[in-house]
Parts: C-alpha cells; sequence; structure tokens
C-alpha cells in the first residue's frame, strides 16, 4: 500500500519535535523522531517498504550494536492511524521510490506525541474589553 | 463621507464612513492611531464601512457579536469574511474593502486582524505587551493573569500596548509593532526577547528550549483559523520567529527592578 500526505497539512521541526498543522479541522499534532522521519518520507508519496529500505540503508553504515529496527507492522499501523486522522491519504501504487532521508538516530515506535485544537486565541481582552476584572484595569496612566 | 487614515502596526488603513456616531466610536477608539497621511513605502488598505443597522448594539448583541466565529471565502482575489453580524469583502489585489456592519466597533478590529494577516507573509499577531526602549522592543507574552497590564502599568513610558502585538519578521530584523487594543499607543521597535511571564518571589529570566517555547507561545498567537492559508504563514512565522528571536521565561515581582533584566542582552 501506498499513501500520501493530504494536501491541507503544514509541518515544522522545532526543537526535538516535529509539528504538523492540520488546516483543515485546525489541529495541530507533535510527532516523535521516527513518526517525524516517516512523515518526511511523504515528500512525493510513500510505502511501508521503502521506509524499511531507507532502515537498511542506514543499517549498513552502522555497526551491529547500534543498529535500527522498526517493524513493517510498526509503520503501517502508524501510517493507518495518520489515515485515520485525515493527514494521509491510500494512493494507487506507482515507480518504486528511493528516500533519501536519514532515519533518527534513536528509532523508536513512531508516535503522535501530542494534538490539540487551534484556537483563535484564548481568554484575550482584545475582543472583549472591560469585560471581566482582568480586562477592566487602567496600566497607563 | 468622511475618511480617516490609520497606522495598525506597520499597515496604513483608510476608513471612509458617513455616520457621525461611528465617527464618534472611532475617534474614541483609535484616534491614538491616526495618521495625517502614509509614509513613503507604506502598504495601505481604503475600507468603506456602511453602517448595516444605525442603532447600537445592546450588551447582550455586542458580546453575542464579537464572540461569533468568522468564516471566509475566496474568490479570486476577493475574499468575503462574515460572521451572523458584519460582512467584510476584501479586493487583495486593490488592497479596498467594504465593511457592512453595526454601530460598534468589533468589526473594525477583526478587519484590522484580517487586513494585517493578508497583507505580511511573514508576521503574526501575539496576544501579548509591548515595551520599548529606543529602537530595541520586547514582547511580553502570557495567558491573561500573567502580568502583561501589571507590567505595562509599572512602566507607563516603555509600553506601547498591553493585549496585541504585531510581529513583522520580512526585514532585516524582527520588528514589533502596537495594535490598538485595549490599552495602546502607536509606536515600533525592533523585537529583541520575547518573554512568557509568571509572577515569582524574584526576578529571573530563563532562556526556553524551541520545543518549549513553541508550546508556550502557540498559546498565545492570534490564529486565523478562518483562513486556511493565512494559518499556514501564521505557523510558518512562529518557527521563523523561535530560530531568530531569543524566547524566555520571566518570572517577576511587580515592582520597576524587573526593568534591568528585560532589558539584558542576549548575550
Amino acid at each position: 500500500m501506498k499513501y500520501r500526505r493530504a494536501k491541507q497539512t503544514a509541518w515544522r521541526t522545532i526543537g526535538e519535535e516535529t509539528i504538523l498543522l492540520d488546516l483543515a479541522e485546525k489541529r495541530m499534532l507533535g510527532l516523535n523522531p521516527t513518526a517525524a522521519f516517516i512523515w518526511q518520507t511523504f515528500e512525493t508519496m510513500t510505502d511501508v517498504d521503502a521506509v524499511v529500505h531507507a532502515l537498511g540503508a542506514k543499517n549498513q553504515r552502522l555497526d551491529a550494536e547500534d543498529q535500527l529496527s522498526l517493524t513493517p507492522a510498526e509503520v503501517e499501523t502508524f501510517l493507518e492511524e495518520l489515515v485515520e486522522l485525515g493527514l494521509v491519504q491510500r494512493a494507487e501504487p506507482t515507480e518504486p521510490q528511493r528516500i533519501a532521508i536519514d532515519p533518527p538516530a534513536e528509532l523508536k515506535p513512531p508516535r503522535i506525541l501530542w494534538q490539540e485544537t487551534v484556537e483563535q486565541v484564548a481568554a484575550t481582552c482584545a475582543f472583549f474589553p472591560a469585560q471581566n476584572p482582568l480586562c477592566s484595569q487602567v496600566p497607563f496612566s | 463621507m468622511t475618511t480617516h487614515r490609520y497606522d495598525f502596526g506597520g499597515i496604513s488603513v483608510a476608513i471612509t464612513c458617513d455616520s457621525h456616531p461611528l465617527r464618534q466610536l472611532l475617534t474614541l477608539r483609535y484616534d491614538a492611531f491616526r495618521i495625517t497621511k502614509p509614509a513613503t513605502g507604506d502598504i495601505t488598505w481604503d475600507i468603506v464601512y456602511r453602517l448595516r443597522d444605525t442603532r447600537s448594539l445592546c450588551p447582550q448583541e455586542l458580546m453575542d457579536g464579537r464572540k461569533q466565529p468568522m468564516s471566509s471565502t475566496r474568490d479570486g482575489h476577493r475574499q468575503y469574511l462574515s460572521t451572523p453580524t458584519f460582512l467584510l469583502e476584501l479586493d487583495h489585489r486593490q488592497r479596498t474593502g467594504t465593511l457592512d456592519g453595526p454601530l460598534a466597533t468589533f468589526p473594525i478590529d477583526r478587519m484590522i486582524q484580517a487586513v494585517w494577516s493578508a497583507t505580511w507573509e511573514h508576521g503574526l499577531i501575539v496576544h501579548g505587551a509591548a515595551f520599548v526602549d529606543g529602537n530595541r522592543g520586547w514582547l511580553a507574552s502570557g495567558p491573561s493573569g500573567s502580568g502583561k497590564s501589571t507590567l505595562a502599568g509599572l512602566f507607563p513610558n516603555e509600553a506601547l500596548c498591553d493585549e496585541l502585538t504585531a510581529v513583522r519578521l520580512d526585514g532585516i530584523e524582527p520588528r514589533l509593532g502596537a495594535l490598538p487594543f485595549w490599552h495602546s499607543r502607536p509606536g515600533k521597535a525592533a523585537l529583541c526577547g520575547v518573554y512568557m511571564l509568571r509572577h515569582g518571589t524574584r526576578d529571573q529570566r530563563r532562556r526556553l528550549d524551541p520545543g518549549e517555547a513553541f508550546a508556550r507561545l502557540r498559546k498565545e498567537v492570534l490564529w486565523p483559523t478562518y483562513d486556511a492559508e493565512a494559518m499556514r504563514r501564521t505557523f510558518e512565522s512562529l518557527a521563523e520567529l523561535l530560530a531568530k528571536v531569543p524566547i524566555w521565561e520571566l518570572a517577576f515581582r511587580p515592582t520597576q527592578a524587573v526593568w534591568p533584566v528585560i532589558s539584558r542582552d542576549a548575550a
């Protein structure tokens, strides 16, 4: 099975986390490095074999004790979770694909660490001046 | 018809209306931001406010009107933003617009947000107070109750605004600009740092790593949730802000002794 990113998404890596912005559902999600690696393989489209192949290429450069392992089932479960969330779509198979992105140094199961709805802004006085005590102070005298 | 021009965070907005009561409201609310003409190179917008209903809203209608979410549709370079209370039509090519709304200023507040978000590709509006000292500026952010207005009250000569601040990232250096929300006066400066406020037993600051800074600051951004493309730009601008400007946690006591901590260089 191949997958591609949904169009209404944006992402950035900030610190240790990769943050996805789901523009359709107006929510943000934080990915761990393994999940971020899989997400980054979606530049065009990807499949489980391509992800596992990328890991194999990395392992060829590592000592035996440092080799990374991620089962195809773990990859597929994560991809299906993204499908459920509407962040990726199943796609028709095409030509085999090479992935040029290095996996993270430490490989843990791919996880969505958190997700939250994007609010316009919480509890600002900007649109509600003088409607509660916090918004009724007179700071400039 | 009377036209008054304003500088809202670096955008020159002319508002034309033929209603005397509305002009009085504009004067009360935005007069500090009035300018006679745009500066050379300023981006200008021309908005005509057409009163949909000449009566004032009752307090409940006013509250409901402020809370109503805005929806947006696009037709080429035209954008239609609406709530049950007002309709804002923007022409992004001509930078003109019409606002059909009641006798109130909140449709103009929402127009300022929409025009600002549509105009600057690299910029965002943050729930925070702006402080300046010469050409150096700092943004103090945090949820209501964290101390933005307290800090602004301690430094009336340095505070520009205590509610919403515009941040532009398109120039050589990041810059902040005051917006006319709650207590504010016009001004702009280079953005030297962002402080996430909390009350403390002594004045101290702690540099936040990018992940923690993003987790705290994203909750204080004015997200243009009505427009997917504007939301994407805001997201990318927030990431850019974290890369370019140091973000600190500032614990402070409500005394003027905190100013040297705020204005200290990042190094």
